[in-house]
């Protein structure tokens, strides 16, 4: 299996700065805009005498961490959407072997946080190898699937194999644990497949699977505080000042600022700590809570506009590959955001999932960044034909 | 290269997979609307809950003063020790911290128990407290060592104090805790407050929300651990304080009435005929009002309420009594009045009194003979008042009981006065089930019949009859308009009562002729009385009436004297009820006697100054 993408035909920069779609850059430069406004909003100015009153806003300790790692972000990003689509075909597999093995690596040198191991520390940065997981496999699965015709995706085998690659991660992650992360992982595989042209029996078939085994991993698969974490989700408010506390709170934050919000820096529930991890996976409840309705819902449209602008691109595309990554990526980010939004409103359990380039964390951003940095590419390279050849 | 179909099915899944996350990011959206705009009220409310602390700024309360501005309740200060846990496990243990407070206080295994218990309960975070209600002989020793102590701190609570003691305590009532939240509404935020008091008696419960003030807030945040938010600014609204309270009672006078009355039980009033203006108002036995200050010492309180002398009832407005013999004036004024009799008409007094089969004594068994109506009063001839009460009638004795304030509340500023009972033929039958009959109608006469006075009730008597038969009514406050309704009773009516009365006290066989004085010309009129609590038997009667010294002090004649001066220009009138006192004029009247003796010396004193 050879792939080739050598140079079909002189493509310089200029040309590719046409193709650049903007709206999407600067949807995603929104995100980040907001991210750094509330990160700073959390910071806090200490009192330097005894008799004076601490300051909301400060760029320590998260707005100037995060600014930096957006910085390290829209270079990968650039990098990323200037460089030639065929070249992240070619290294998909490689990506997606490089990325298990660092799951692998988790699993025995990985630290330990919030009751689960997740982080590796890479030259004294600790990374969190789920995040990247996500996009290898939308690579990996692009390139597979670009690769067959109607009657190979249709085959037995071919699923098989298509199946395997997101069991891979998908139980390595499960094992960490973090549920949030495989949860993403599964949807990931299932709409990649879908849209693939898989044949609709088989997705049948491992909802049934799905269904049958869901008592044995309740009882073999789920850590005692994940199990927690659902039936709480069932009965949040029994117990308020327990495990329930965070969707209760995160609820009082959201449903009291009302139309227009409580105004920056002006939410109580979140800057007297009442609301749990309001820099990271709350961030959307502070959020909520200053800026009221009003902005929550222009927040849901710069989403909406978002994922709207990459399916067009996909759509645009002309090769498999860039159809297929372009949705794939698509996919996960919306599976972000929703999964993130769902549990903080009080919808889903709480499975610690940030909000996409806006919650307060490294890997996360670094990943999602490269994932539009290969959104972009297919965008700028959407005339291009590119396949790892049959 | 590519399969146009795998391209078609891609394109249609694909928009499907839009089409479906569009409906979702919708849901989102509606799920968002429902929480903060549909259900925003019940959040807001939470979060308010969650992050404010409302802290009750008690007012502090109006003082009391007498009418010279002396001080007759006044706010003081205790103290209270808490502790925080969480400041102390710096630097030393808890135990540490016991030992310390059983060295320098009274400090019991109980009160351990009970801190250790309460920090389980609250948490490190919030103070618990050591011991409260300390003075600061008691908590200086503490106070010394607390910067040494981190953890410790001391709070300042406002008491009530009563610096008179006893004087005047009935007057003045207490404050206490209102477990029962009777004035929820005008007290809602300060009821938040555990120890707030409210004015459980006299005054203190009659004023008490001119007394009480407004309550200020303190809102404070708070954060999720309940530490003070630093980053935002209290909000705080000073408390109100309350309007000091100036009585018409003057202290001296009080505290004198608790000189010169030397008997157990009953009561002394002095009461300015025109304005209405009591300058006393004692009940005895009194009790001591610093023992109610801070906590309402339990024991003490028992110790009251045990007491066969009734200390906790404010007897002048409380305490019912038949006024006996000064009722004779109201009736001697009705048969004036209605023309019934003229002063000069004489009665004829055997001793006693034929009515049908009934004979009714005259006190005096020899007889007062031939007796008009001024001699009647002062030598208080009994056999006189049943005849002319006969002519008179009850409806018309009703009718002028009535007018000069009996059977019908004062209207006094104080929280149990009683009304006491005029009776009339309606009365008896519907409380006793039997008609009127003369006979009681002639018991009425004498005031020893069905009616019950309060001795409130028998001051504004006296004082109407004396002042030119104004309605004047009694008042602890000094008020603007003193022109009182004139009841229509003619000058010389007035003038035949008052002399009789002057008689009593001023002539040889006045039946208080011993209670007599002379200030500067000033000279006192009056009128004794003696009510009997039980009927006196036949037989007592036969073999002469058994002393009262031998009786038992329970079954003992209330004594009565109600009295006025300066004789020619009445201005203060005296009431004085010595319950089982034995006579008005051994045990009551020297008492009245006394009190408008000393009020002549210090008003007349002080309206020359």
């Amino acid at each position: 299996m050879s792939t080739s993408y050598s140079r079909q035909f002189h493509f310089p920069f200029t040309e590719k700065l046409k193709k650049f779609n903007f709206p999407l850059f600067f949807g995603v430069l929104g995100f980040c805009a907001i991210s750094l406004l509330l990160l700073y909003s959390v910071g806090m100015t200490p009192c330097e005498t005894a008799d004076c009153t601490p300051t909301l806003g400060n760029f320590r300790p998260f707005a100037l961490k995060q600014g930096f790692r957006f910085l390290i972000g829209f270079g990968v990003f650039f990098s990323i959407a200037f460089s030639h689509i065929g070249r992240w075909l070619k290294y998909a597999y490689i990506l997606y072997g490089i990325n298990i093995l660092l799951l692998l690596l988790v699993t025995i040198i990985g630290h330990t946080g919030m009751g689960a191991q997740r982080w590796i520390s890479i030259g004294g940065f600790i990374f969190q190898p789920s995040e990247p997981m996500k996009i290898t496999l939308v690579l990996a699965l692009s390139r597979y699937f670009s690769s067959a015709n109607v009657d190979k995706v249709k085959s037995i085998g071919f699923f098989l194999g298509g199946l395997a690659l997101v069991l891979l991660p998908f139980l390595l992650v499960v094992s960490q644990p973090d549920l949030g992360t495989a949860l993403i992982l599964t949807f990931i595989g299932g709409g990649m497949l879908f849209i693939s042209g898989m044949p609709l029996s088989r997705f049948l078939a491992i909802f049934l699977a799905v269904v049958v085994s869901l008592p044995v991993i309740w009882q073999v698969g789920l850590k005692d505080y994940q199990k927690q974490r659902v039936l709480t989700f069932i009965s949040p408010d029994k117990d308020s000042a327990g495990a329930g506390y965070h969707i209760s709170q995160s609820k009082i934050a959201l449903g009291s600022g009302g139309w227009v919000g409580k105004g920056y820096m002006k939410g109580s529930q979140s800057h007297l700590n009442f609301l749990p991890e309001k820099q990271t996976d709350f961030i959307f409840t502070m959020f909520a809570e200053e800026f009221g309705f009003i902005g929550s819902f222009l927040l849901l449209i710069l989403f909406g506009f978002v994922i709207f602008t990459g399916f067009m691109i996909s759509f645009r595309a002309r090769s498999r590959f860039s159809n297929l990554l372009g949705v794939g990526l698509m996919i996960n980010f919306f599976l972000y955001l929703f999964i993130n939004i769902a549990m903080v409103t009080g919808v889903i359990p709480v499975v610690g999932v940030p909000l996409p380039l806006i919650s307060y964390g490294g890997s996360s951003a670094l990943s999602l960044l490269v994932g539009f940095g290969l959104l972009q590419s297919v965008a700028v390279h959407r005339d291009m034909l590119v396949s790892s050849g049959n | 290269m590519l399969d146009g179909d795998l391209i078609r099915t891609f394109n249609r899944r694909t928009l499907l997979l839009g089409g479906g996350k569009a409906v979702l990011l919708s849901f989102l959206m509606g799920r968002v609307f429902f929480l903060q705009v549909i259900e925003s009220k019940k959040y807001r409310e939470l979060s308010n809950k969650n992050a404010f602390r409302l802290h009750i700024l008690i007012p502090l309360r109006g003082k009391i003063t007498d009418r010279y501005d002396v001080v007759m309740a006044d706010n003081d200060q205790r103290y209270s020790l808490f502790i925080t846990p969480e400041q102390v496990q710096k630097s030393q243990t808890m135990e540490d911290m016991f030992n310390f407070f059983s060295e320098y206080l009274s400090f019991e295994e109980d009160d351990r128990i009970r801190i250790l218990k309460t920090v389980k309960k609250q948490g490190d975070v919030l103070p618990v407290l050591v011991k409260g209600n300390m003075t600061w002989e008691e908590m200086a020793p503490i106070a010394m060592r607390q910067f040494d102590l981190p953890g410790l701190f001391i709070e300042t609570d406002i008491v009530r104090e009563y610096p008179l003691k006893e004087s005047a305590s009935h007057v003045i009532g207490y404050v206490g805790l209102d477990k029962k939240k009777t004035k929820y509404d005008q007290y809602r935020f300060l009821y938040r407050v555990p120890d707030f008091r409210t004015g459980r008696n006299g005054v203190e419960k009659e004023f008490d929300k001119r007394l009480t003030g407004e309550p200020g807030e303190l809102i404070q945040k708070v954060n999720a651990h309940g530490r003070l938010s630093k980053t935002f600014k209290a909000e705080k609204k000073e408390a109100i304080a309350g309007k000091d309270l100036k009585l018409t009672l003057d202290t001296r006078l009080q505290k004198y009435a608790s000189e010169v009355f030397f008997e157990k039980s009953g009561s002394v009033l002095v009461m300015d005929v025109h304005t209405g203006e009591l300058l006393t108002m004692a009940s005895f036995p009194e009790y001591d009002l610093t023992r109610f200050e801070g906590r309402i010492e339990a024991e003490y309180y028992k110790e009251l309420l045990d007491n066969p002398y009734h200390p906790l009832i404010n007897k002048p407005v409380e305490g019912l009594y038949a006024p006996g013999s000064t009722f004779k004036m109201l009736v001697a004024l009705a048969g004036l009045h209605y023309e019934k009799i003229t002063s000069s008409k004489e009665i004829f007094c055997p001793g006693y009194f034929w009515y049908g089969n009934h004979k009714f004594h005259c006190w005096e068994k020899r007889g007062h003979k031939h007796i008009s109506l001024v001699d009647a009063i002062q030598k208080s001839c009994d056999v006189y008042f049943y005849q002319l009460g006969l002519e008179v009638g009850i409806d018309r004795i009703e009718e002028i009981s009535r007018k000069f304030g009996l059977g019908e509340k004062t209207g006094i500023q104080l929280p149990t006065e009683k009304q006491g009972v005029v009776p009339n033929r309606y009365w008896k039958k519907e409380h006793m089930g039997e008609s009127w009959v003369h006979g009681d109608t002639i018991m009425t006469s004498i005031g020893q019949g069905l009616t019950l006075t309060t001795p409130l009730q028998l001051a504004v008597m006296i004082s109407r009859l004396v002042n030119g038969g104004k309605a004047v009514s009694p008042t602890l406050t000094a008020r603007d308009n003193v022109n009182f309704e004139d009841m229509g009773f003619q000058a010389e009516h007035l003038d035949l009562i008052k002399k009789g009365m002057f008689n009593v006290v001023n002539e040889k066989h006045g039946t208080a002729r011993g209670s007599a004085f002379d200030v500067a010309g000033m000279k006192m009129g009056g009128k004794t009385g003696t009510t009997q609590v039980r009927r006196i038997s036949t037989q007592e009667r036969l073999t002469s009436v058994r002393s009262q010294n031998s009786l038992d002090w329970r079954l003992r004649n209330h004594a009565l004297f109600v009295g006025y001066a300066p004789a020619d220009a009445p201005r203060y009138a005296c009431c004085v009820v010595v319950e089982h006192g034995r006579g008005g004029s051994s045990t009551a009247a020297p008492v009245a006697s006394k009190m408008l003796k000393k009020t002549l010396e210090i008003y007349t004193k002080g309206e020359k100054a």
